[in-house]
């Protein structure tokens, strides 16, 4: 897991997302020197800013996932919400539903838990 | 962070006209609507246009319009850029009075560049709330659209067949909404 790290997902994009997740295959190539580090991470976690454009958000999104992300979780602070998308389904969850993600197996920490404070 | 002006329902009706076009009012926070561009209306009119043509080729016809201000609860007033009225609201609406109460079948909003994400989403979950069935985010520079429903969202982007159970029959591909 890192927090707030560039990648080069193609020639001209750089993106960096709030959290995000290299599975132990991808964390094995990790060159743990360089950056931006080439390619996508396994899952890209964004916590959306009062400040931020919808258009540029959700451009963010179909960038991650055309470029490799299995899975962009958007997280609304504010409502308290969380978006999973993925190439071909998103999935909302709210209050007190469990996150989950064939990413991660066996995770299924409440929803509540990321909105702590 | 954007200050956040409030207000109530009522005091948002009794706006003067201009005034009230510029803003939407959600759980009483105004949103600032801003003056659609050419880009945005011809995306507008493509998506109304498509519905509109499925529309009147059933026997119970729906209604599709634009602009039109919905009081979706006491302090909300939201205004889809295209919304569709099922053939049982359209018996039940009072077409000389605005904004009409409660929430329309389908909402759909064309996504503007300066519309912040924060206040696009909680849209789609007030629409929602308040019983639309189905809501539409139309994203120019991706030409791309999301349909959300209470559980789940559906994605569509370059040629994919544009299809919801709210309009049995209806099958365009998304690339007609993006003629311009």
């Amino acid at each position: 897991m890192l927090l707030d790290v560039e990648f080069a997902l193609s020639e001209d994009v750089r993106l960096r997302p709030d959290v995000c997740l290299l599975l132990p295959e991808k964390a094995r190539q990790l060159d743990r020197k360089r950056i931006p580090i080439p390619g996508a991470p396994d899952l890209a976690i964004e916590v959306i800013s009062p400040s931020e454009r919808s258009s540029e958000s959700y451009r963010k999104v179909l960038s991650y996932l055309k470029h490799g992300v299995a899975e962009v979780w958007q997280i609304y602070p504010e409502s308290l919400a969380l978006e999973i998308h993925k190439s071909e389904t998103r999935r909302s969850l709210t209050g007190d539903q469990q996150v989950t993600t064939d990413l991660l197996p066996g995770f299924s920490p409440p929803l509540s838990l990321f909105f702590e404070s | 962070m954007p200050t956040i002006a409030t207000m109530s329902g009522a005091q948002f009706d009794a706006l003067p006209y201009e005034e009230g076009r510029r803003w939407e009012l959600l759980e009483g926070e105004l949103i600032e609507v801003p003056s659609p561009t050419p880009s945005h209306q011809i995306i507008v009119c493509d998506v109304l246009m498509a519905i509109h043509d499925y529309l009147q080729s059933r026997v119970k016809k729906g209604l599709a319009v634009m602009s039109v201000e919905f009081a979706l609860s006491a302090n909300s007033r939201l205004r889809p850029d295209v919304c569709v009225l099922l053939p049982e609201k359209v018996a039940r609406l009072d077409f000389d009075l605005s904004p009409i109460a409660g929430a329309p079948d389908l909402a759909i909003e064309v996504i503007s560049p300066t519309d912040r994400t924060v206040e696009c989403y909680e849209k789609v979950r007030a629409y929602l709330q308040g019983g639309t069935a189905e809501v539409w985010q139309i994203y120019q520079d991706c030409r791309a659209l999301e349909i959300y429903r209470n559980e789940t969202t559906r994605s569509r982007t370059g040629d994919q067949p544009v299809t919801t159970d709210l309009l049995p029959g209806f099958f365009v591909p998304l690339s007609s909404f993006f003629t311009a």
